[in-house]
């Protein structure tokens, strides 16, 4: 068919820098391995919806390149397009189309879509094919967009907060869905969020980006598995090897430090305990650091 | 096959259901030929990232407990008593390790633990 | 690309009902006064704006931005609008000729090939004067969107809207000095109106299409 057995990553992005007038995205490197789920995490403003427009192609770069599903992300042709299912904020549909509407308009866009596959998606998502979006909640809205991403055989699905706003019950649901998707190995997934119990959920692989720059890519595992969390006096601090520091959190009675390489760490001060973290803490911790020197 | 994943363990999630898998080959749960679920299929019923899965299975694969055919899924190998042999020795000094750790914290001596292990080996 | 001409007309069926109330008033209003091209002249400035309400439906629904993750290019996305302006302005222009003749129909007047050639003219004539407004209009919205470029739009709109009641009220009047010389004027081009209107048309839709298109080519969202 199309070779995608032969890609290896479904997204690569490479030295990518765009500047605005009051924003950059510098020197953006990470790539999406086929058949994952990464989660692409960071603040508001931090530079995760400026990069999905770089990788779609819907902003032009200043420098790097972008390779999706093994093309060059501009000009991408129709039939890779086709293949890629895009969610934004869900609310990109008109007020007086309906379920129905959608179907007839999508038939004759993507050559490969699936009305069988579109209609099981609504119903198994209780959406109505009559009810125009104008009644629809938001988290309708966000169904119906995951809906619509789903029925044309994409192999990569690009979302871009499709899980904000969301209660949680729906976004078991999605998640759910997106675990299904993934099913497939020749299936990705680039999910951005700053719910980031989301990303913990189900990510294989997780980018940071704070202030237009990544911070880390990395396995969720690796993350979690290599960090950790001591609590100590403030004294002790001076006794702890800085290379290992990620971060440090005082408060009036003692310090936080989050360190990595965490088994040597172990093996170096057997009188701390070590615990586990979470990817959020990771990430205060780390932004906190660049802000001290920064 | 049931494998139960705690979150607040101390050993990685991936040890751990190489852990599992080990003991139910060993003692016979799954015998050799057996076909194990997908990693994919494994880590959406688990709820955990493919890559832990793969990571536990190429652990498996790696100390010869299964052998994965490309297109069909990973399969329990026959049981090589080396590597039998070896997880049970690895699973008593982990117990010992523990046992060591709260005598020296109760203050009880080498050969006064030495004599209990005794007592309780030769009591079954 | 077929699939955005859909698009925009099943957005356009909720400004159907608006328009039928438009239709029978001033429908009814033109029998009244037994002048078709009353109708004609109301309903071809209305019909012409639905046109503009299509891109305000699009910025709407933030819809731009997902069209791009489509299988189509940019050009088809312009492209689409132009069929539309096309297709829309076309209806527009049947309806004013099956109403001129619905009129003469429920006046048991017959229609001779007079009457009818003159129909005909009057609605090319607005679709003429309709595409050459979107064609100067479409380049400009496609650069600035609909916000921005509704003062462009009125202005250039109240132009067109001034030339064509100026034109009209010329040719029923007719009787000043002025006008005759414009209605001689006029017959000369009129002679070649058939050649000269349908070819500065196209020309003009080309143009404005290459423009669209370059600009939309090089626009970031």
């Amino acid at each position: 068919m199309m070779g995608i057995e032969r890609i290896t990553n479904a997204i690569e992005i490479n030295n990518v820098t765009k500047h605005y007038k009051d924003f950059s995205l510098n020197q953006i490197n990470f790539t999406v391995p086929k058949g994952t789920i990464m989660g692409f995490v960071g603040e508001n403003g931090a530079g995760k919806t400026t990069t999905i427009k770089a990788i779609l192609d819907l902003i032009h770069t200043d420098e790097g390149t972008i390779n999706v599903l093994g093309r060059d992300s501009k000009n991408l042709p129709k039939d890779i397009k086709a293949q890629i299912g895009v969610v934004f904020d869900g609310s990109n549909l008109h007020d007086n189309m309906n379920a129905k509407n959608i179907n007839f308009i999508m038939k004759n866009i993507y050559p490969n879509w699936e009305e069988k596959v579109f209609n099981h998606y609504l119903k198994k998502l209780n959406l109505p094919q009559d009810k125009i979006f104008k009644g629809y909640s938001r988290g309708m809205k966000m169904k119906l967009s995951i809906a619509i991403a789903l029925s044309h055989q994409s192999k990569l699905l690009i979302l871009d907060e499709a899980t904000s706003g969301l209660d949680p019950i729906i976004r078991d649901e999605i998640l759910d869905i997106f675990m299904e998707f993934i099913q497939n190995e020749n299936h990705t997934i680039l999910l951005s969020s700053h719910i980031i119990s989301d990303i913990e959920k189900i990510a294989d692989y997780v980018t940071f980006i704070h202030k237009g720059r990544i911070v880390f890519s990395k396995s969720k595992d690796d993350l979690i598995y290599q960090h950790g969390i001591i609590r100590c006096r403030k004294n002790d601090i001076r006794n702890i090897d800085s290379s290992f520091v990620v971060g440090i959190r005082e408060n009036g009675f003692g310090a936080e430090v989050m360190i990595h390489s965490k088994e040597r760490f172990k093996r170096i001060y057997q009188q701390f305990e070590v615990e586990k973290v979470s990817i959020e803490e990771i990430m205060l911790f780390v932004v906190r650091r660049k802000e001290m020197f920064e | 096959m049931d494998i139960i994943i705690s979150n607040s363990s101390d050993k990685p999630i991936y040890e751990q259901i190489t852990i599992q898998i080990k003991q139910m080959i060993i003692s016979g749960e799954l015998q050799a030929g057996d076909l194990l679920p997908s990693m994919r299929a494994l880590a959406k019923e688990l709820r955990i990232s493919v890559i832990t899965t793969k990571r536990a299975y190429d652990d498996l694969e790696r100390d010869g407990f299964i052998y994965t055919v490309v297109g069909k899924g990973s399969y329990v190998a026959k049981k090589n008593m080396d590597f039998v042999r070896e997880e049970q020795f690895r699973l008593v000094e982990e117990h010992i390790s523990k046992a060591v750790a709260e005598a020296k914290a109760g203050g009880i001596k080498l050969d006064e633990l030495q004599e209990i292990m005794k007592l309780i080996y030769e009591e079954e | 690309m077929i699939g955005l001409i859909i698009k925009d007309f099943i957005n356009l069926k909720r400004n159907i009902k608006v328009l039928g109330f438009i239709i029978l008033i001033y429908g009814i209003s033109s029998y009244i006064m037994k002048d078709a091209s009353y109708f004609g002249s109301i309903f071809t400035l209305v019909f012409g704006l639905l046109m503009l309400t299509t891109y305000g439906y699009d910025d709407y629904a933030k819809w731009d931005n997902y069209a791009l993750t489509l299988p189509i290019n940019r050009n088809d996305i312009i492209l689409a609008k132009y069929m539309v302006l096309l297709l829309l302005t076309f209806v527009g222009a049947v309806i004013n000729i099956l109403f001129t003749g619905l009129m003469s129909a429920i006046q048991n007047t017959h229609m001779d090939t007079n009457m009818l050639r003159d129909a005909l003219i009057a609605a090319g004539l607005g679709f003429a004067l309709v595409i050459l407004f979107y064609s100067i209009v479409l380049p400009f919205i496609t650069k600035f969107g609909i916000e921005k470029a509704r003062i462009i739009c009125i202005l250039i709109y109240g132009i067109f809207f001034g030339i064509y009641m100026f034109f009209r009220n010329i040719i029923q009047e007719g009787n000043s000095p002025v006008a005759a010389k414009l209605i001689q004027v006029l017959e000369i081009v009129r002679e070649n109106v058939y050649i000269i209107l349908p070819v500065l048309v196209i020309i003009a839709v080309v143009i404005s299409y290459m423009v669209s298109a370059n600009i939309y080519r090089k626009k970031e969202f």
